[in-house]
């Protein structure tokens, strides 16, 4: 780029009565709005994802439950249709899970799968008995499927095996139990046996902290009387939102009953994808209200300098050099714009991060007013966006001026 | 090939051919009717006429800043017919240069940038020495750096000449020059204008009312309807004498 376009490009910038400072403002704003919903909406949903999917695995593998069928559905001669099929009380089982386990392991994109019994059964301390999901785990493999540690709140929950457990808040609270207290858990098969309470945990899902209690993965074998089996695989995927095609391929070599979180929290999703479009089009339209405020000024300031632009073709400027001079404005507003907007946004960012509310604890963190969660990646999309966005903007202003006739552009000024 | 006068020889800076200028879709008026007309290095001419007669007109086809509606003209030997923009801009910046009624100089830069300007857009090297030695030439040794809006109108209309000379042009063209000057001031400009022919051999055709001043110039054309009606040279007994334009 020549200097002439670089010079007359920066002076009219500096000199221009306060037009700049407005067209960078315009671009700032959409730049900060920007920067600033997407860390909200990106703070609100990867807490919003946490709490939904970090408790949960991403693919689950379950053993089919026998299902219920109409008698009329077994047999069309028959002119029953009240009588239904008994289900036998024939548990539901996993055989041969080391093998399906280690295909599963094989795919692409498996990070780990986790091997559990599950089971309904009562925990009763004292005289006080609540209704509880048992969930028997290898906690060192369970916790490589669910986030597990950080939601700790109490206790070592790799300390649960066959004598120790793990239990939620809630149930904790209900039964007056701390860590180190012994409770007694009764299967749905009759079995019971005593507990010590290794861990309490908050998954942040009120049902899970009041009825989830984790213990050994043979202890549950023992109290369920699956034998060797277990009745349910938890899978991690390395990214959550490949559940979906990972439960396909499981789906491929088992007839087992696979779940991937995505299907089973559809209207989650939906909402989040909502969300997102809504701020898409909210920063969408910022931007493209910045864009016209930056184009309007600066048709204005061509038609305010065409006596200039004028004088400059008599010189011998040619129509592309005055085209470069307005489109390299526009290219300054565009990036004056981009790095006031992104540098106040980041700013306002880690502010409203930093603000917390006092006392107050949010899954186990300083809870804060806003949940911002910023990513350099929106600064670097917004400020590439609003650098375009002014030379966009410019082109029409440009192509105007470059067009402008010397000799009417002197005479009528 | 006329002996006493020994520019004729050489190659004219501008040489117009049955040039004419029509404005207008519906009504077309006609500001220029077949104009004949040349320009020599280093001439100093007047060219006069009523408001309309096709002056202005004249002086933008022979800047190149138009384009004749049919006719030719060649400037410095080439047919800017021929030319596109990028070229008859090269033209403009490197033969002429233009003076306006008004100094039109840019507010945003200094007095030295301003007369800079024409080296800038040529994007060449940049000889700001002589630059330099025209402002002091023209009594703006001190205020290079001062705005525009800082100066007196004839100090504003001195850049605005130094600026046309800035590229060393063949011709400058100047457009009632000293139209919005007081008659001191109008003067010396005039005569800023005569002394820098002389000096540097630039020819200036000069468009203007003023037929007092018209008459101090070495040749007069004198325009009406669109038509050269009068080309004539003055000599020095005449110019001296002060005698008034047929």
């Amino acid at each position: 780029m020549r200097r002439f376009e670089l010079k007359v490009a920066w002076r009219h910038l500096l000199m221009s009565h306060g037009q700049t400072e407005l067209t960078v403002g315009a671009v700032a704003v959409g730049v900060l709005l920007v920067v600033f919903l997407s860390s909200l909406i990106n703070g609100l949903q990867t807490g919003l994802i946490d709490d939904v999917v970090g408790s949960i695995p991403h693919v689950t593998v379950e053993a089919a439950a026998p299902q219920a069928k109409p008698l009329w559905a077994v047999d069309k001669h028959s002119n029953a249709i009240t009588a239904i099929e008994k289900i036998t009380t024939r548990r539901k089982r996993i055989e041969q899970w080391e093998r399906i386990r280690a295909a599963i392991l094989r795919m692409h994109g498996v990070a780990s799968v986790a091997p559990a019994v599950e089971g309904d059964g009562l925990v009763t301390r004292g005289a006080k008995t609540v209704g509880a999901r048992v969930i028997g785990v290898i906690p060192a493999e369970q916790m490589r499927v669910i986030s597990l540690r950080k939601r700790i709140v109490e206790g070592d929950f790799t300390a649960v095996d066959q004598q120790n457990a793990a239990i939620g808040v809630k149930m904790a609270d209900d039964l007056g139990v701390r860590v180190g207290n012994r409770l007694r858990i009764t299967s749905n098969q009759g079995v019971t046996q005593t507990f010590r309470i290794a861990a309490i945990f908050d998954l942040g899902v009120e049902q899970a902290n009041e009825s989830s209690a984790y213990i050994g993965l043979q202890a549950a074998q023992a109290m369920f009387e699956t034998g060797k089996d277990v009745t349910t695989l938890n899978v991690r995927a390395v990214n959550m939102y490949d559940a979906t095609p990972i439960a396909e391929q499981v789906r491929g070599i088992t007839p087992l009953t696979v779940t991937s979180w995505m299907e089973s929290n559809e209207a989650f999703l939906d909402t989040l994808r909502m969300q997102n479009t809504a701020a898409g089009i909210i920063q969408a339209m910022t931007l493209l209200a910045s864009a016209f405020g930056v184009a309007s000024v600066m048709i204005v300031f061509v038609v305010q300098k065409s006596r200039d632009i004028g004088i400059l073709k008599s010189m011998g400027a040619t129509c592309a050099q005055i085209r470069r001079v307005f489109i390299l404005e526009g290219l300054g507003v565009g990036l004056g714009g981009a790095l006031i907007g992104s540098g106040v946004g980041t700013g306002l960012c880690y502010l409203a991060k930093s603000l917390t509310i006092p006392g107050q604890m949010f899954g186990g963190k300083q809870a804060t007013i806003v949940p911002m969660q910023f990513d350099m990646t929106f600064v670097l999309i917004a400020s590439a966006v609003a650098i375009g966005m002014g030379l966009a903007s410019s082109i029409v202003p440009a192509q105007r001026a470059a067009r402008l006739c010397p000799v009417e552009a002197i005479r009528r000024g | 090939m006329d002996r006493s006068h020994p520019e004729l020889v050489e190659r004219p800076i501008v040489e117009a051919i049955e040039l004419a200028k029509c404005y207008g879709n519906g009504i077309k008026t006609w500001a220029l009717r077949g104009v004949d007309f040349r320009i020599d290095p280093g001439e100093f001419l007047a060219v006069v006429g009523a408001s309309g007669s096709g002056k202005s007109t004249l002086l933008n086809m022979v800047g190149a800043l138009d384009r004749p509606t049919s006719g030719k003209i060649l400037i410095d030997g080439v047919d800017t017919s021929a030319l596109d923009d990028p070229a008859l801009a090269a033209v403009r910046g490197e033969t002429i240069g233009f003076v306006f009624q008004f100094h039109y100089l840019l507010s945003e830069f200094t007095v030295l940038e301003n007369a800079l300007m024409p080296q800038w857009i040529r994007g060449k090297s940049v000889d700001k020495e002589w630059v330099k030695s025209l402002l002091e030439r023209v009594g703006l040794g001190d205020r290079f750096h001062a705005r525009p809006n800082e100066l007196s109108g004839g100090q504003q209309q001195r850049v605005a000449i130094v600026r046309a000379l800035a590229n060393r042009p063949k011709l400058i063209l100047a457009d009632e020059p000293t139209g919005n000057l007081d008659s001191q001031n109008g003067a010396l400009v005039f005569d800023l204008l005569t002394e820098l022919n002389e000096e540097l051999g630039t020819a200036f055709m000069l468009v203007t009312h003023d037929d007092r001043l018209a008459q101090r110039a070495r040749r007069i054309v004198a325009m009406g309807d669109g038509q050269i009606v009068a080309d004539y040279r003055v000599d020095q007994v005449e110019r001296e004498a002060g005698l008034v334009i047929r």
